[in-house]
Protein backbone atom coordinates (compact mmCIF):
# COMPACT_ATOMS: atom_id res chain seq x y z
CA UNK A 1 0.00 0.00 0.00
CA UNK A 2 1.28 3.26 -1.06
CA UNK A 3 2.26 5.54 1.92
CA UNK A 4 3.27 8.68 2.74
CA UNK A 5 6.74 9.40 2.90
CA UNK A 6 7.19 6.61 -0.12
CA UNK A 7 7.62 7.73 -3.74
CA UNK A 8 4.76 8.14 -5.54
CA UNK A 9 4.22 5.39 -8.83
CA UNK A 10 4.91 7.42 -12.02
CA UNK A 11 2.15 7.03 -14.27
CA UNK A 12 1.52 8.53 -17.65
CA UNK A 13 -2.04 9.12 -19.00
CA UNK A 14 -4.28 11.25 -21.92
CA UNK A 15 -5.71 14.13 -21.15
CA UNK A 16 -9.52 14.71 -22.64
CA UNK A 17 -7.09 17.21 -24.91
CA UNK A 18 -5.35 14.05 -26.32
CA UNK A 19 -2.03 15.16 -24.82
CA UNK A 20 0.08 12.77 -22.83
CA UNK A 21 1.06 13.86 -19.43
CA UNK A 22 3.39 11.98 -16.93
CA UNK A 23 3.39 12.44 -13.37
CA UNK A 24 7.71 12.29 -13.36
CA UNK A 25 7.55 15.38 -16.38
CA UNK A 26 5.11 17.62 -14.65
CA UNK A 27 7.67 17.07 -11.73
CA UNK A 28 10.75 17.66 -13.63
CA UNK A 29 9.36 20.99 -14.43
CA UNK A 30 9.58 21.52 -10.33
CA UNK A 31 6.00 21.20 -9.66
CA UNK A 32 4.43 19.65 -6.37
CA UNK A 33 1.78 17.71 -7.64
CA UNK A 34 -1.93 17.48 -5.89
CA UNK A 35 -4.12 14.05 -7.76
CA UNK A 36 -7.45 14.33 -7.20
CA UNK A 37 -9.30 11.06 -8.17
CA UNK A 38 -12.53 11.34 -9.18
CA UNK A 39 -15.90 9.70 -9.56
CA UNK A 40 -19.15 10.55 -11.65
CA UNK A 41 -20.42 13.90 -10.48
CA UNK A 42 -16.78 14.31 -8.22
CA UNK B 1 -10.71 23.44 -5.43
CA UNK B 2 -11.39 25.97 -8.34
CA UNK B 3 -11.91 29.18 -5.87
CA UNK B 4 -7.88 28.61 -4.93
CA UNK B 5 -6.80 27.86 -8.20
CA UNK B 6 -4.34 30.74 -7.56
CA UNK B 7 -2.97 29.73 -4.36
CA UNK B 8 -2.32 26.24 -5.85
CA UNK B 9 -0.18 28.51 -8.19
CA UNK B 10 1.42 30.43 -6.06
CA UNK B 11 2.56 27.15 -4.16
CA UNK B 12 3.81 25.81 -7.07
CA UNK B 13 2.03 23.06 -7.50
CA UNK B 14 0.14 21.84 -10.30
CA UNK B 15 -3.24 20.19 -9.63
CA UNK B 16 -3.81 16.86 -11.34
CA UNK B 17 -7.71 15.49 -11.88
CA UNK B 18 -8.24 11.81 -12.50
CA UNK B 19 -11.17 10.51 -14.15
CA UNK B 20 -12.47 6.83 -15.62
CA UNK B 21 -15.25 7.81 -16.91
CA UNK B 22 -15.58 7.57 -20.51
CA UNK B 23 -14.50 10.89 -22.84
CA UNK B 24 -17.84 12.29 -23.69
CA UNK B 25 -18.53 12.19 -19.58
CA UNK B 26 -14.94 13.66 -18.77
CA UNK B 27 -15.44 16.58 -21.45
CA UNK B 28 -19.46 17.15 -19.71
CA UNK B 29 -18.08 17.45 -16.29
CA UNK B 30 -15.00 20.00 -17.66
CA UNK B 31 -18.13 22.03 -18.92
CA UNK B 32 -20.35 21.93 -15.86
CA UNK B 33 -17.27 22.26 -13.37
CA UNK B 34 -15.44 25.13 -15.24
CA UNK B 35 -12.97 23.28 -13.77
CA UNK B 36 -9.34 25.34 -14.75
CA UNK B 37 -7.22 22.15 -14.31
CA UNK B 38 -6.01 19.50 -16.39
CA UNK B 39 -8.30 16.34 -16.60
CA UNK B 40 -6.49 12.57 -17.28
CA UNK B 41 -8.15 9.71 -18.26
CA UNK B 42 -7.60 6.47 -16.51
CA UNK B 43 -10.19 4.48 -17.85
CA UNK B 44 -8.67 0.94 -17.12
CA UNK B 45 -8.27 2.80 -13.65
CA UNK B 46 -4.46 1.34 -13.31
CA UNK B 47 -3.48 4.65 -12.11
CA UNK B 48 -6.28 4.27 -9.11
CA UNK B 49 -5.30 0.40 -8.26
CA UNK B 50 -1.23 1.74 -8.16
CA UNK B 51 -2.24 4.39 -5.64
CA UNK B 52 -4.13 1.69 -3.50
CA UNK B 53 -7.51 3.13 -3.78
CA UNK B 54 -9.97 0.44 -2.73
CA UNK B 55 -13.68 -0.79 -4.23
CA UNK B 56 -16.58 -0.96 -2.16
CA UNK B 57 -20.37 -1.02 -3.32
CA UNK B 58 -21.50 -0.48 0.34
CA UNK B 59 -19.22 2.38 0.76
CA UNK B 60 -19.79 3.95 -2.95
CA UNK B 61 -23.23 4.30 -2.09
CA UNK B 62 -24.25 4.66 0.72
CA UNK B 63 -27.08 7.12 2.34
CA UNK B 64 -24.40 10.49 2.24
CA UNK B 65 -22.96 10.15 -1.00
CA UNK B 66 -26.66 9.58 -2.25
CA UNK B 67 -27.73 12.75 -0.53
CA UNK B 68 -24.61 14.42 -2.09
CA UNK B 69 -25.63 13.19 -5.40
CA UNK B 70 -28.80 15.21 -5.22
CA UNK B 71 -27.21 17.71 -4.05
CA UNK B 72 -24.97 18.13 -7.35
CA UNK B 73 -27.88 18.15 -9.43
CA UNK B 74 -30.15 20.35 -7.44
CA UNK B 75 -26.85 22.38 -7.90
CA UNK B 76 -27.35 22.17 -12.09
CA UNK B 77 -25.42 19.04 -12.38
CA UNK B 78 -26.66 16.17 -14.22
CA UNK B 79 -26.55 12.81 -13.93
CA UNK B 80 -25.38 10.57 -16.85
CA UNK B 81 -25.76 7.14 -15.61
CA UNK B 82 -23.40 4.97 -14.06
CA UNK B 83 -20.61 4.58 -16.33
CA UNK B 84 -17.55 2.60 -15.67
CA UNK B 85 -17.21 0.88 -12.36
CA UNK B 86 -19.39 2.67 -9.85
CA UNK B 87 -17.35 0.91 -6.71
CA UNK B 88 -14.25 2.28 -7.39
CA UNK B 89 -13.49 4.56 -4.28
CA UNK B 90 -11.63 8.27 -4.51
CA UNK B 91 -9.11 9.84 -2.85
CA UNK B 92 -6.33 12.78 -3.27
CA UNK B 93 -2.76 12.35 -3.02
CA UNK B 94 -0.03 15.17 -2.44
CA UNK B 95 3.56 14.42 -4.37
CA UNK B 96 6.11 16.89 -3.48
CA UNK B 97 8.56 17.87 -6.16
CA UNK B 98 11.08 15.32 -5.29
CA UNK B 99 8.43 12.48 -5.94
CA UNK B 100 7.48 12.22 -2.31
CA UNK B 101 3.95 11.39 -0.79
CA UNK B 102 3.48 14.11 1.34
CA UNK B 103 -0.69 13.15 1.54
CA UNK B 104 -1.81 9.64 1.14
CA UNK B 105 -6.17 10.42 1.40
CA UNK B 106 -8.12 7.45 0.58
CA UNK B 107 -11.43 8.31 1.06
CA UNK B 108 -13.91 6.26 3.06
CA UNK B 109 -16.35 7.43 0.65
CA UNK B 110 -16.95 9.43 -2.24
CA UNK B 111 -18.19 12.64 0.29
CA UNK B 112 -14.94 12.23 2.66
CA UNK B 113 -12.61 14.45 1.20
CA UNK B 114 -9.81 16.66 2.32
CA UNK B 115 -10.87 20.34 1.75
CA UNK B 116 -9.24 22.85 0.24
CA UNK B 117 -8.05 24.02 3.01
CA UNK B 118 -6.44 20.83 4.47
CA UNK B 119 -4.27 20.48 0.42
CA UNK B 120 -2.97 24.25 1.05
CA UNK B 121 -1.92 23.81 4.77
CA UNK B 122 0.20 20.46 3.83
CA UNK B 123 1.61 22.26 0.78
CA UNK B 124 2.55 25.28 3.39
CA UNK B 125 4.27 23.25 5.59
CA UNK B 126 8.35 23.19 5.80
CA UNK B 127 8.95 20.13 2.69
CA UNK B 128 10.12 17.30 5.17
CA UNK B 129 9.16 14.00 5.95
CA UNK B 130 6.15 13.69 7.52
Amino acid sequence: MLRESSIAPDFTLHTVDGQLVSLSETLRDGHNVLLVFLRHLG
Amino acid sequence: MCQHQDEFKRLNTEVLIIAFGALPLAQAWLEETYAPFRLLLDPERTVYQAYGLERSLWRSWNLKTVQRYVQLMRDGRQWRGIQGDSTQLVGDFIVDAGGMVRLAYRSHDPTDRPSAEQLLAILREPNQER
